[in-house]
């Protein structure tokens, strides 16, 4: 019975153990002294890595999207509002959810296999015993930048899913240039794009919370390290679509 | 050029060779892809039971993954939330419309044709994928995959070969469920949530998701399994830098088969809407 109830009481203790660390975090972000270095560091290395992916993967979701919604709207015979459903679809869904997918994918898992060789080599260890906290010297600049760079790069996706649906619909399908443009504001405005920063704001919190977390608490010597990059990855998407339903709920209940 | 520091002399080395480290990149990985693929007809033939163990693993999970029930739930569940977001924004995006009642229409098309392959991929991705990298990256650097070559038994097929085939095989329930998860969260969401009507919703659910649109999704899902396999299994395959190198491949692989999968998807996706747009508001 006792062992039953420990392995239904396993996951809540990890979620636990997640909040708790991300709560140090942001306690010793604002207490103690931040280290800059790490964190521009940290942001031009997720950068790097994430942005040529990024666009990749932004080109293969948004113009999908926008292809198949044209072929319906033309149907409907309602092909001068393309410019509107990019807009939904680019700057409301897709923007932040692929940006923090590869954020996730390409910067987190290099930041989880790091944190994760450290933890297995007992440099993390050795810093602790030093008098150096891992909270503040690693994982804070780590989240700082993760955010940071999803920002930047929400912006630049949703930017990129506009003009790259332009040319997709005018040249491919048909579209009238004018047309497109006018109907973008039709269903996006400037509290959408707010919402879909906030978006990208949580869901960048979230992967480099959930890296950093597998890093530091992995176990089992080299097999370990793969596995902890492995779950870390699939935590992340499994946890950020349930996520992503919610904001969308609540922004459509406020707006 | 002696008047240059060395440093710089090198960095310059570096950007010239730069188109020709491409090509050969290129090349690594279409000789890896042909030599997998190739051995297909033996590893059928001569390792049938690591195929079978290999679906077995693929669809449950191994370690704390195999705890939630694997990697057929986490896929099922995230296209089970992308449906719904799907569905959410279908009936917002209609009812600023007006036609918030067509919105199961909306949710038919875009559960079928767009969240579900989409999420679909991503999810293979980090699951089966990354999984794969991790696995086979353990036996490089601990130096089984030597082990076995010492052993005279081709490790290409026997490792790598089995994976993709495996892959293949284990992602037809694996869509199976993905598909009915996103159906299920339409049909959640805007019956009890935006109360359309179970009436409704099945009328105009059902009249406007055409059969052939979930085999087109399920050939879009195919294309991109054997995409994330074949990747992930290279980089895995090839790892090198002992425990953190592991680490490395598969943040490496995530990122170049996500990018991968979606260019597959797209195309496929292209290749087959604009000859056979299966959608007519007029049935």
């Amino acid at each position: 019975m006792a062992t039953a109830l420990e392995a239904a009481a396993k996951p809540t203790r990890e979620l636990g153990s997640v909040l708790a660390m991300a709560l140090d975090a942001l306690v010793i972000m604002f207490t103690k002294r931040f280290s800059w270095r790490e964190a521009v560091q940290q942001s031009w290395f997720i950068a790097r890595v994430s942005l040529v992916p990024t666009l990749l993967v932004m080109l293969g979701f948004t113009l999908l999207v926008i292809f198949e919604v044209n072929l319906l709207l033309a149907d409907l015979g309602a092909l001068d509002l393309s410019g509107g459903i990019a807009g939904i679809a680019s700057v409301q869904q897709i923007g932040p959810f692929v940006t923090v997918v590869v954020v996730a994918g390409a910067g987190g898992t290099a930041m989880c296999a790091d944190l994760a060789a450290r933890t297995i080599r007992e440099e993390i260890a050795a810093m602790q015993v030093l008098g150096i906290d891992p909270i503040q010297r690693l994982v804070v600049p780590r989240i700082v930048a993760a955010v940071m760079v999803t920002l930047v790069l929400n912006v630049l996706i949703c930017a990129g899913g506009l003009v790259g649906g332009y040319f997709f619909s005018v040249y491919l399908q048909g579209v009238t240039p004018g047309a497109y443009l006018a109907s973008i504001p039709l269903f996006t405005g400037i509290p959408e794009l707010m919402f879909s920063m906030i978006k990208a704001f949580i869901f960048g919190l979230i992967a480099a919370i959930i890296a950093c977390y597998r890093g530091l608490n992995v176990a089992g010597g080299s097999k370990g390290v793969g596995d902890a990059v492995n779950q870390a990855v699939v935590i992340t998407v499994a946890v950020l679509v349930p996520v992503s339903l919610t904001i969308s709920l609540i922004q459509f209940a406020i707006l | 050029m002696s008047a240059l520091s060395p440093k710089i002399d090198a960095k310059i080395d570096a950007v010239r060779r730069a188109p020709l480290r491409t090509l050969d990149a290129i090349g690594t990985h279409g000789l890896f892809y042909a030599r997998v693929l190739a051995g297909v007809p033996r590893a059928l033939r001569r390792h049938p039971g690591e195929v079978v163990k290999l679906i077995a693993e693929l669809g449950t999970g191994t370690g704390a993954l195999a705890l939630v029930g694997g990697s057929i739930v986490i896929v099922a569940s995230i296209t089970f939330f992308a449906g719904a977001v799907a569905a959410a924004q279908g009936f917002e995006s209609s009812s600023s419309l007006g036609v918030g009642s067509l919105s199961p229409l909306l949710a038919a098309f875009f559960t079928a044709r767009l969240s579900t392959p989409l999420l679909a991929g991503v999810a293979l991705s980090v699951t089966l994928g990354a999984a794969t990298t991790s696995q086979l990256g353990a036996m490089r650097i601990s130096e089984e995959i030597d082990a076995i070559e010492v052993m005279a038994i081709p490790s290409l097929p026997y490792l790598a070969t089995t994976r993709v085939t495996a892959g293949m095989i284990v992602i037809t329930p694996l869509y199976i469920f993905a598909t009915l998860g996103g159906f299920l969260a339409d049909y959640l969401l805007l019956v009890f949530f935006y109360d359309t009507g179970a009436g409704n919703f099945s009328h105009y659910f059902f009249l406007y998701l055409h059969p052939m649109d979930i085999v087109f999704s399920y050939v879009q899902v195919l294309g991109m399994v054997i995409v994330v396999m074949l990747v992930h299994t290279f980089y895995g395959y090839n790892a090198t830098g002992g425990p953190a190198g592991v680490g490395e491949a598969v943040g490496r692989s995530v990122r170049a088969s996500l990018s991968g999968v979606m260019i597959v998807n797209l195309l496929i996706a292209m290749a087959i809407y604009s000859n056979f747009n299966t959608f007519h508001l007029g049935g």
